[in-house]
């Protein structure tokens, strides 16, 4: 057995380094295929019988695989039938790969036949034993760090935006091989465990105060209060006074918009006592409610706000004139001090009046444990109350002090830093349960990008976690709680490059309708959705058929849609506008997948086929420029262009399906504006590709969203993604192996997103882990 | 980002106002040389980067992308030719393998994330060798922050696209893009209300706490896997870092910056930041910086030069004149903001002569032409001439040379002579006096 998982292991590896490899031969084999098939159809016809399938395994096969496909001695090649998911996937990959290193000899109707035996017979065996990978230690990304700082102490950490920002991997910025320390990044955490030790033992008893000024008491010469704005109307500025209670940082948050006129944005400057922020910009909607937010630090007694309006607007032809209009502004704070709910109080029993250490002792303790997020070794416990007693000996130094400097000391310590697991206890490969508070974090960082809660880390603390129901309770509970959303940035955002929205331009000259603010309310649209679907039991796949959507006045504008709407978003039914059924119908995500000046049917094209069925397109072969340029130079329309890119030998294997599914969406132009025309040319968005094994055709993008829909690759790269999400890593052969039956579990269900979330959570990938002790030759540390 | 002009100048006059800054500086024998990497993203025109002739600088005019060095070219040299072949990428992702490879010279693996792999990079190995002549061992800054999705470069993971300086084959050193951060990073000292009794109170506090940590670390690997391990060396190096900071005789600011907000604005946030490097080197903070005016590939749009669309796709410019057109006025910008650099480090006497006399200022790209990707012909140039050690004021040819030699001439013009480095196996002589 444990030959066979050495070799297994060697397999896997190997895998791993061919990766690079396979992704330029597939690319050959998407042409081969087609080829192949073409010339092989009048055989096809022909009803194959089982036995001839099975000669064709055994001749070009059995040698390595086995005849049962479990391997044979001396060539011990476990069958690994990670890619029997897609009878397409695994005939392109026997035509191409099979067997390797020697000559390729069975191809077309060969590779056909036993992809078709393997999956009938073979694929129905026993899978062979799946290996739970070790996760490295993962350093808490930006968004994770932030989240863990809100949920233990209360506080949103301000420090954690000047962090550097993380390396992604995999597409998801949480892969512990590319997450590294640097020590800039190390002293930056130093500083922000200083603050918050500081705010957490002194400003614990500081209520936070909130103040609300009115519009109505801003004083200006150059403006007027009305109707609960205060309108600037000419370049000057609007000031406004009030008291603090208490010194500190608030939060300033001040609400404002504009008449927009001209070609650019309202714009003005915010000065706080004096000391000037900004220029800020304005919306250029009409009347769009905007705010601003920064931290301000306010002085005990009166403090002075003064909005300065820079850049007015009148053009006397037309009439057309920009104001600036002043909102409410309030003020939160101080919030160097604890202002957000946590489970519970860090400083529990009053360690200072306490003559003893046993108090302080208990909040050490208590602390530790949150933050580490596992119970503390005896050892490790005498070492912090040591620490703090070696504080409390020094000269000045007060319990409060100390106390401060150990907490300052656990936010510090590569326990809170890393999400680090234990070493499984055996180091011979073989999965093992990971202890109940590793799963717990798992769990946690999952699905809140957060730690534990209370009752997560209780049930771990009991050994409850696993018992039956208990994961599945807790799993619908995480969904539902508010703290889920961190998958919209975290999972979705990324996934879907929805994130990427944020720094997408948009040539405005061709696109006015593309307003600044704009972009913000089409993510939300989106996200709305996704929340949807991420909370209820709808089948997933729905999402892509979906016919109702989210939206507000300018929204509804924008996509021009009838009826009465709000600032607010509120669901709108579709009925009416068949052309904007299903997310791939988003604006949000047909905009990030264009240019700045105009759609890529390639761009969008891959995007489907990376993101939606996880059929990466290898790059372009080398030399490939030359016949771009020919083709451009050739080609009259679009259409054709790409015709010829299709027809072409070197091209054509990747942009027959590519192409396809780009010209489905060319009906909505680069910020996703439904259109049937360019200038003068009709939009032709008819088109077929390949999917479970026929070719399917289709005429616009919502019927192709009904062929992926139904495509058994969609489901399995869904799958794929969350679970390289979950479990912050690539995806491995052995991980394929884990995924086909997550995909099987996830079928029998209703197909909702939480059944997504049980199957992966519940699979050995997620519960267990193993380790093969292998001692590395050399030690590289190149610093030392 | 909000910048409050108080607080900033408060923050500097604590760093002036500590007296054992003071009584702890000990006057240096021989002037520090400094080593500074500009990096520029998605190559350069090269037409009208190349000098028209090898030979004197002083007897041709600059071609128009350096013209923003024509005043001070008999401090410069021209590198023409030089080729960094481990650049080049498995299948496509030149941007993320040259990148990667910019300083290391050796082959970036090709991974989307899991088991990433490099090498370490010049400018550690030479911060390396003067480990614990400056408060801070190096510095690793630029003008463009991560992006907000991680489809980097045909398969290459982000970090080879995002970082320039390894510290090893697995740990790329993030870069500081905040003006604000990286002026606390050199100058915030401590709060001068601080008592001398509580001073060293915190003194001893910190020093406890690292202590602890690096004990702790210890013997939390002693039960990890051996990536973990690995993991946590990153962590165990970091906390040395800082001891070594904590113990030094930091110079406090030498030099007055005024901070402001940038947010939007390129100009400014560059040189802010020229600013930032200057104080830097000047006050003895650090004598290692690298910088990247944007990653590898970078899809960076300029706005205020009229140019809307993004520079990587302006650098596959097919051969298009409006395309080369753009290229010109963003090298040329770029170079601006080198020239301003070298030039504000020229303005500073050191001794006998400037700072710039004192460095080595070298820029070059991830690729030569962005539309063809090569990794040979790269655009090279540099600025001073490490205490008379390197050549100015001409240009040279070294076609082929790799430039893991060239780079080994300037280690060896920083007195740090290396056996080999990355491809390179001998310091290139062409450059050295």
């Amino acid at each position: 057995m444990l030959r066979l998982l050495t070799s297994l292991r060697l397999f896997s590896s190997l895998r791993l380094l061919s990766f690079s490899l396979l992704l330029c031969l597939s690319f050959m084999s998407f042409s081969q295929v087609i080829r192949a098939e073409a010339e092989d159809l009048q055989e096809l016809l022909a009803e194959p019988t089982s036995s001839s399938a099975e000669q064709l395994y055994i001749q070009h096969c059995s040698d390595c695989h086995g005849i049962s496909g479990m391997g044979s001695v001396g060539n011990p090649k476990v069958f690994q039938c990670f890619r029997c998911v897609d009878a397409d996937e695994l005939t392109a990959y026997i035509d191409s790969r099979m067997p390797p290193q020697r000559r390729h000899d069975c191809i077309g109707q060969c590779a056909k036949l036993v992809s078709d035996y393997i999956l009938d017979t073979i694929g129905a065996l026993p899978a062979p034993q799946l290996i739970a990978k070790k996760m490295t230690a993962r350093r808490l990304n930006k968004r994770q760090y932030k989240n863990t700082v809100r949920d233990l102490v209360g506080i949103q950490s301000k420090i954690a935006d000047t962090f550097p920002d993380d390396d992604f991997g995999n597409g998801f910025d949480r892969m512990g091989d590319v997450l590294s320390l640097s020590p800039l990044l190390f002293e930056l955490y130093l500083k922000s465990a200083n603050q918050l030790a500081d705010t957490i033992v002194y400003q614990n008893d500081i209520n936070v105060k909130s103040y609300e000024l009115s519009a109505e008491q801003f004083v200006s010469s150059d403006g007027q209060y009305q109707e609960s704005i205060f309108n600037l109307w000419s370049t000057g500025s609007a000031i406004t006074a009030f008291d603090v209670q208490n010194k500190g940082d608030y939060d300033f948050k001040f609400y404002h918009s504009s008449h927009p006129a001209g070609d650019e944005p309202a714009q003005f400057l915010v000065y706080i006592n004096d000391t000037y922020t900004g220029p800020y910009q304005t919306s250029m909607l009409q009347n769009d409610k905007q705010t601003i937010e920064f931290s301000v630090l306010l002085n005990q007694g009166l403090n002075e706000i003064k909005i300065e309006f820079i850049n007015d607007y009148y053009d006397p032809e037309t009439k057309e004139d920009r104001n600036l209009l002043l909102g409410d502004i309030t003020l939160n704070g101080p919030t160097n001090t604890i202002k957000h709910k946590t489970d519970s109080k860090l400083l529990f029993c009053d360690y200072l009046l306490d003559d003893s250490t046993q108090c302080a002792e208990q909040i050490i303790q208590s602390f530790a444990q949150k933050s580490w997020r596992r119970e503390l070794s005896n050892i490790e416990l005498k070492q912090l109350f040591e620490f703090f007693e070696s504080i409390t000996s020094q000269p000045h130094a007060t319990k409060q002090y100390a106390l401060s400097a150990t907490f300052e000391l656990i936010l510090s310590s590569a326990n809170f830093i890393f999400q680090i697991e234990p070493i499984p206890e055996i180091s011979s490969g073989e999965n093992q349960d990971l202890d109940d508070y590793a799963i717990a974090s798992r769990l946690s960082y999952f699905l809140w990008d957060s730690m534990p809660d209370s009752i997560l880390f209780n049930l771990a603390k009991n050994n409850q976690l696993l018992e039956s129901h208990i994961l599945e309770t807790q799993i619908i509970r995480m969904l539902n709680d508010e703290k889920s959303t961190a998958l919209l940035e975290g999972f979705f955002g990324q996934w879907l490059l929805l994130n990427a929205m944020q720094e997408h331009s948009v040539d405005k000259k061709l696109f006015p309708k593309y307003k600044k603010g704009l972009a913000k309310q089409l993510v939300k649209e989106t996200q709305l959705l996704l929340l949807d679907y991420i909370q209820s039991d709808e089948p997933f796949k729905n999402i892509l058929t979906n016919n109702y959507t989210y939206a507000n006045k300018f929204l509804a504008n924008f996509y021009g849609f009838k009826g009465d709407f709000g600032k607010e978003f509120s669901k709108v039914s579709l009925q009416d506008y068949p052309n904007r059924w299903g997310l791939l119908s988003q604006a949000s995500l047909l905009t990030v997948t264009s240019h700045p000046n105009r759609t890529s049917v390639v761009k969008r094209g891959k995007w489907v086929m990376s993101n939606f069925l996880c059929q990466d397109p290898p790059p372009p072969p080398p030399g490939v420029e030359g016949i771009a340029d020919a083709i451009k130079i050739e080609a009259k329309t679009l259409r054709q262009q790409m015709q010829i890119h299709a027809s072409t030998p070197q091209c054509q294997g990747c942009h027959v399906t590519m192409d396809a599914i780009g010209f489905a969406f060319e009906q909505y132009d680069a910020i996703g504006q439904f259109r049937t025309h360019y200038e003068n040319e009709f939009i032709d968005s008819t088109g077929s590709i390949k999917s479970s094994g026929k070719n399917k055709k289709f005429t616009n993008a919502q019927e192709l969203a009904y062929i992926i829909k139904d495509d058994v690759r969609f489901e399995s790269c869904v799958v794929k993604k969350l679970y390289s999400y979950a479990l912050s890593s690539g995806i491995t052969s052995n991980d394929e192996l884990f995924i086909k039956g997550i995909v099987k579990d996830w079928q029998t269900t209703n197909g909702s997103f939480t059944q997504l979330v049980k199957s992966i959570v519940q699979s050995d990938a997620f519960l267990t882990h193993s380790y093969y002790d292998q001692k590395p030759k050399t030690q590289t540390n190149a610093q030392h | 980002m909000k910048l409050n002009r108080r607080l900033v100048l408060k923050s500097s006059a604590a760093c002036l106002a500590m007296p054992w800054f003071e009584a702890l500086a000990s006057p240096n024998e021989t002037l520090a040389k400094r080593f500074v990497a500009f990096y520029v993203p998605n190559g350069m025109h090269m037409v009208d980067f190349r000098a028209k002739q090898d030979g004197l600088l002083s007897e041709q005019t600059l071609p128009y992308i350096l013209s923003p060095l024509e005043k001070i070219k008999n401090k410069i040299t021209l590198v023409n030719g030089l080729a960094n072949k481990p650049g080049n990428a498995d299948g496509a992702g030149d941007h993320a393998s040259g990148t990667g490879s910019f300083m290391s010279c050796v082959k970036a693996r090709k991974t989307k994330g899991d088991n990433i792999k490099n090498g370490i990079s010049i400018d550690q190995v030479i911060a390396n060798k003067l480990r614990g002549s400056t408060p801070i061992h190096s510095l690793q800054l630029g003008l463009e922050g991560g992006s907000a999705i991680g489809d980097c470069d045909s398969g290459y993971s982000c970090a080879y696209v995002r970082n320039i300086s390894w510290a090893g084959e697995k740990q790329p050193l993030s870069k500081i893009v905040n003006p604000r951060l990286l002026f606390d990073q050199l100058f915030t000292g401590t709060d001068p209300n601080e008592t001398a009794a509580l001073r060293e109170l915190r003194r001893i506090k910190q020093k406890s706490i690292l202590d602890y940590l690096s004990e702790q670390t210890l013997a939390l690997k002693k039960s990890i896997s051996f990536k973990d391990k690995q993991k946590l060396d990153e962590y165990q190096t970091s906390i040395y870092e800082l001891e070594h900071k904590l113990n030094s005789n930091v110079n406090g600011s030498c030099n007055n910056i005024e901070l402001e907000s940038t947010i939007g604005n390129l100009p400014k946030h560059s040189e802010l930041m020229n600013d930032l490097m200057v104080a830097a080197l000047q006050c003895g903070h650090t004598n290692v910086i690298s910088y990247m005016m944007g990653n590898g590939g970078s899809n960076r749009s300029f706005p205020f030069l009229d140019i809307n669309e993004s520079h990587h796709n302006i650098s596959h410019h097919q051969g298009n004149k409006d395309n080369h057109e753009k290229l010109k006025k963003i090298n040329h910008w770029e170079l601006e903001q080198f020239a301003d650099l070298v030039t504000k480090l020229d303005n500073i006497q050191e001794g006998e002569a400037t700072l710039l006399d004192q460095c080595c200022l070298f820029l070059s790209s991830e690729v030569s032409d962005g539309d063809r990707h090569n990794h040979t012909d790269l655009p090279v140039i540099y600025a001073g001439s490490l205490g008379g050690k390197l050549k100015t004021g001409s240009a040279i040819t070294n076609k082929f040379k790799p430039i893991s030699e060239f780079y080994m001439a300037i280690a060896n013009g920083m007195d740090v002579p290396l056996e080999n480095f990355g491809n390179g196996y001998r310091a290139s002589k062409s450059i050295l006096v």
